[in-house]
């Protein structure tokens, strides 16, 4: 990752502590994210995949500025961005804005749809009265939300209709970049395609930079430029998005990319499933973090965790494919 | 003869706005030993249909129609002959895990009132143990997940445990509605695999209900795609996926990443339950409606294979899923 | 898990003590003990001699010194009246109170929690609907209002049952029933609001699925559940026994510590007071921690929270 960033994130460690008794039992630490380096190219769409507690949305959280988070870097457009929310210049507010799962969470029931996507207009007071209508409407039409929606209430539309005006009143503040967690997981097959092509859309014409959170590797593969795969608050892979689906090199992301359901059912591959559970990231394991699960796992996995390191000649256009395995490192055979 | 013959079922819900109805009209089928996908959207009445044949649709839900099982109309069974069905023939494992197990009862206690209820009858040699009923759904350490209390374990394992607690009875019939939902995909591929090894393994039906195409395409012998509380296209897996002649099928295909460029979202909303217009429920959304579509609902056609649509996509020409697919 | 009982019992000395304080200087900041036992009429030189005689006129802080350092050591100083240690003045009418509250209790439960429990598997049905009825009356009465009301009309009207006194079980019927009615009206509310909340849960469905019928599914699964939120409640209940006590045995001219409370206020018996206070206080503090305890054990999820990591 030698490229430039606009966001640039580097050793980031997010905690969870929980409370001990104070003389008799200390509290406990945990790290949901323990040191990831991660770069956002200007105009990419960065794909952050993982399964349930492994940090990916703790990690969304720290970009924001919430949680108990310290970096060695943070930066964005060069500019250290490391201060939590409530310190962060307003400027920067309105440059990286955030998307999440549930729409009907994100608004307000008792307010129009219009009033909805011109308020941040207000709260940051880029535009007065009829300026901020008409930044508000244009917004929705870049959404592809006709006129007839504005003065609905979020009751009154549908799951993708919602997803889109909390993208509309993320995109009235011209932002940088967009945030999303988990965008499309609460609405329906049919409809996530509208949000989908919408991102797609945004990042074509606009050049906007786009982190998408999501479990869903088949919408990851089909939207995003470049991913990385995340296990346990780390990360174990990262490269341009069809080589690294076409050969990943960590088993974990070997798993997850055989346990994709086929589209198509001559399309059923041979079964060979990682075994065990998802760890809880209350006591990860020493070394690799993967290690107790691993079918290739070594003596050395058990004790040094490995380094998220380029792979020599994967390099696609640019971009380059990593991975942190100490097997895959060594260039052996793996099975794909 | 069809294990479950399922005949003009129609479910609705008594609201404060008026009756919703969910299920308006299925007639379904299921051999022994099958496995088959019922997929839909967020209110197309799947689980209502399934849950309105096992009598667990609740005190509200108007039921009519009906649905044999080896026979016997279970919509026409009483309650209590109806509750000694369940878990012994057929039984139903449920979207989120978690909740569906009592959290103050351990997996143990809940596993053996399963026993004791659907196999308490058989001698002390048939009757299944615990630990044989964990090992068979894979959870690997049975003396530890015996005493383990729900919140102990893990979404995978208490699918699994609860999918033990279902196979007590030995069931013909189990119906598991979204029951990988909740879990992570390594963990959903792993429960796929248990459902399908214990259908072979046992002889026995699975209905599994889903939102998730590639769900169904993983380990279903037949599909049966549910829009607006109708199935409106059925028949066997590899052919309902090779040629969708339901718009709608079409349309969730296409919505799908599936290796053929721009995903192709369908206009519109899932009509409302309350809503008793005529016509064919997908007419408002369709691009190749006619004026007849809104006036009646399309009658199946077809045999095996069978579809509820005046206007369907017969043309191969548009149909190439499986070569695009295949490019991933 | 012992942990966490030192910590409550830590916490639980230090509301007692708060309460012993705070009930010690409101006491003597309202009102002249040598006023209200000597009286007016006297002269001011006897009730002087009271204030010598019991340490009164020493400075506040050093009267509060002196009487931890006896409440340390168990004493919990003389009554007023007679000069007799405050302890035996409360512990022998303690019995006829307790015996009050026990038969309280009794009534209350086996009305409150079937009622309650019926109601919510009869939910929206008559049974549902006269069960709130009756509760919603429970709740808005006063207990002195239910108290006069019953004394009137069986006592004075009917003439069927004693109103005054506790020496038969005759004399239990209309005091209890006054308590009964508010505390098993609490009961049916909270344990039909936990019912409903338990039985729209999935793993009702489960049960159902599993082949249990309705009724032993509500037995097996539900009652289990719900019983975790009412022992909260129980809690509350015993704040509000013991006030309904205080009001109920001065109606009925019950001989119990409720009446001997409002007695000893009125004649500023200091010790007595105090004596009842961190009776009271150590009453409630045990009752919390006994639910904190039995909330672990009905509860799996959060007794094992620390072993879980």
């Amino acid at each position: 990752m030698t490229e430039v960033g606009l966001l640039e994130l580097r050793g980031l460690r997010c905690r969870f502590a929980s409370r001990g008794i104070p003389l008799i039992a200390p509290g406990t630490t945990v790290h949901a994210v323990d040191g990831v380096d991660l770069t956002l190219a200007p105009g990419e769409i960065l794909g952050l995949v993982g399964e349930s507690g492994c940090g990916k949305s703790t990690l969304a959280k720290a970009l924001m500025g919430l949680g108990d988070y310290q970096a060695e870097t943070m930066r964005f457009a060069g500019q250290d961005i490391r201060a939590p929310l409530d310190r962060r210049p307003r400027d920067l507010l309105r440059r990286i804005q955030y998307v999440f799962q549930d729409p009907l969470d994100a608004l307000d029931p008792r307010r129009s749809v219009l009033y909805q996507v011109a308020e941040p207009l207000l709260i940051h007071g880029l535009a007065s009265g009829a300026e901020r209508e008409a930044r508000a409407r244009a917004a929705l039409r870049d959404v592809n939300l006709g006129a007839d929606i504005e003065v609905k209430f979020p009751h009154q539309l549908s799951g993708g209709q919602r997803q889109r005006v909390v993208i509309a009143r993320a995109l009235v503040l011209a932002p940088e970049v967009l945030i999303c967690d988990e965008p499309v997981s609460a609405l329906d097959v049919s409809i996530q395609a509208q949000v989908v092509n919408l991102l797609r859309d945004l990042r074509d014409r606009r050049g906007l930079t786009i982190l998408f959170i999501s479990h869903d590797l088949g919408l990851v593969r089909h939207l995003c430029d470049r991913v990385a795969v995340m296990y346990l608050g780390r990360i174990c892979e990262t490269g341009p998005i069809e080589p690294l689906f076409e050969r990943p090199r960590h088993p974990y992301t070997q798993a997850l990319v055989a346990a994709i359901p086929p589209p198509h059912p001559r399309l059923r591959k041979p079964l060979k499933r990682l075994i065990g559970e998802p760890p809880r990231p209350g006591s990860p394991p020493p070394g690799c973090r993967f290690h107790p699960r691993c079918p290739l796992c070594e003596a050395a996995c058990r004790t040094e965790p490995p380094a998220l390191l380029p792979i020599v000649g994967a390099q696609h256009d640019g971009a380059q494919q990593s991975v942190a395995c100490h097997v895959a490192r060594r260039g052996e055979a793996l099975p794909c | 003869m069809p294990l479950l013959d399922i005949q003009d079922l129609r479910v609705s819900f008594d609201t404060a706005a008026g009756p919703a109805q969910a299920v308006r009209g299925v007639d379904l089928t299921l051999a022994r030993g099958e496995i088959l996908g019922v997929v839909g959207e967020s209110g197309s009445g799947k689980s209502a249909l399934f849950l309105a044949v096992l009598g667990l649709a609740g005190a509200r839900a108007r039921v009519s129609g009906q649905a044999f099982f080896d026979g016997a109309d279970l919509i026409d069974l009483s309650d209590r002959a109806l509750s000694r069905l369940r878990g012994r023939r057929l039984s139903m494992v449920f979207q989120d895990p978690a909740s569906s197990l009592n959290p103050v009862r351990s997996i143990g206690h809940q596993l053996k009132e399963a026993i004791r209820l659907n196999a308490g009858g058989l001698s002390h040699g048939e009757r299944p143990t615990p630990e044989a009923l964990l090992a068979e759904v894979g959870l690997s350490d049975p003396q530890r997940q015996l005493r383990a209390y729900p919140h102990e374990l893990s979404g995978g394992q208490n699918q699994r445990a609860m999918i033990a607690m279902m196979l007590a009875g030995n069931p013909d019939l189990l119906i598991a509605d979204e029951p990988t939902t909740a879990l992570d995909v390594t963990v959903q591929a792993q429960i796929l695999d248990l459902l399908q090894d214990i259908s072979r393994a046992r002889g026995m039906s699975v209905v599994l209900i889903s939102h998730d195409l590639g769900v169904v395409a993983q380990i279903c012998d037949r599909i049966a795609v549910m829009y607006g509380g109708m199935i409106v296209e059925s028949g066997p897996v590899e052919q309902v996926f090779d040629a969708p002649a339901h718009p709608y099928m079409r349309g969730l295909m296409a919505a799908r990443p599936n290796g053929a460029g721009r995903l192709q979202p369908i206009g519109g909303t899932v009509p409302s339950p309350f809503d008793s217009a005529p016509g064919c429920a997908f007419a408002p959304r369709c691009a190749r409606r006619s004026a007849r579509c809104s006036r009646e609902v399309p009658p199946a056609v077809g045999g095996q294979r069978w579809w509820r649509c005046f206007h369907p996509a017969l043309d191969a020409a548009d149909a190439k899923p499986l070569e695009e697919a295949a490019r991933l | 898990m012992l942990v966490f009982a030192l910590r409550k019992v830590f916490r639980a000395l230090l509301t007692v003590m708060l309460l012993v304080t705070f009930t010690f200087f409101i006491l003597r900041l309202t009102g002249d003990p040598a006023t209200s036992m000597v009286g007016l009429d006297v002269p001011p030189e006897a009730r002087e001699a009271f204030r010598v005689k019991w340490g009164l006129d020493r400075p506040l802080w050093t009267q509060y010194l002196i009487y931890l350092e006896q409440l340390a050591q168990g004493d919990f100083g003389r009554s007023f009246v007679g000069a007799r240690p405050a302890w035996d003045v409360v512990a022998e009418r303690l019995p006829k109170t307790l015996s009050l509250m026990g038969a309280t209790t009794l009534v209350t439960l086996l009305i409150g929690i079937p009622l309650g429990v019926i109601a919510a598997v009869r939910r929206g049905t008559w049974v549902d609907r006269l069960a709130i009825g009756v509760s919603v009356a429970g709740l808005s009465l006063p207990n002195f209002v239910v108290g006069i009301l019953l004394i009137l009309l069986f006592g004075v009207g009917l003439m069927w049952l004693p109103t005054t006194g506790s020496d038969t079980a005759w004399h239990f019927i209309l005091p209890v029933v006054t308590m009964a009615t508010s505390e098993a009206a609490v009961f049916a509310r909270f344990a039909r609001s936990a019912m409903l909340d338990v039985l729209n849960q999935p793993y009702m469905r489960t049960a159902a699925a599993k082949g249990r019928d309705r009724a032993s599914a509500v037995v097996w699964h539900a009652l289990p559940n719900a019983a975790i939120p009412l022992v909260t409640v129980v809690a509350l209940y015993l704040g509000r026994l013991i006030v309904g006590a205080v009001v109920t045995e001065n109606v009925f001219a019950w001989p119990g510590v409720g009446s001997l409370l409002v007695l000893s206020v009125e004649h500023r018996d200091l010790a007595v007071v105090q004596t009842i206070v961190i009776l009271v206080g150590i009453t409630m503090v045990a009752a919390n921690l006994t639910v904190d305890i039995a909330y672990r054990w009905l509860d799996p999820r959060t007794a094992r929270r620390e072993g879980a990591g």
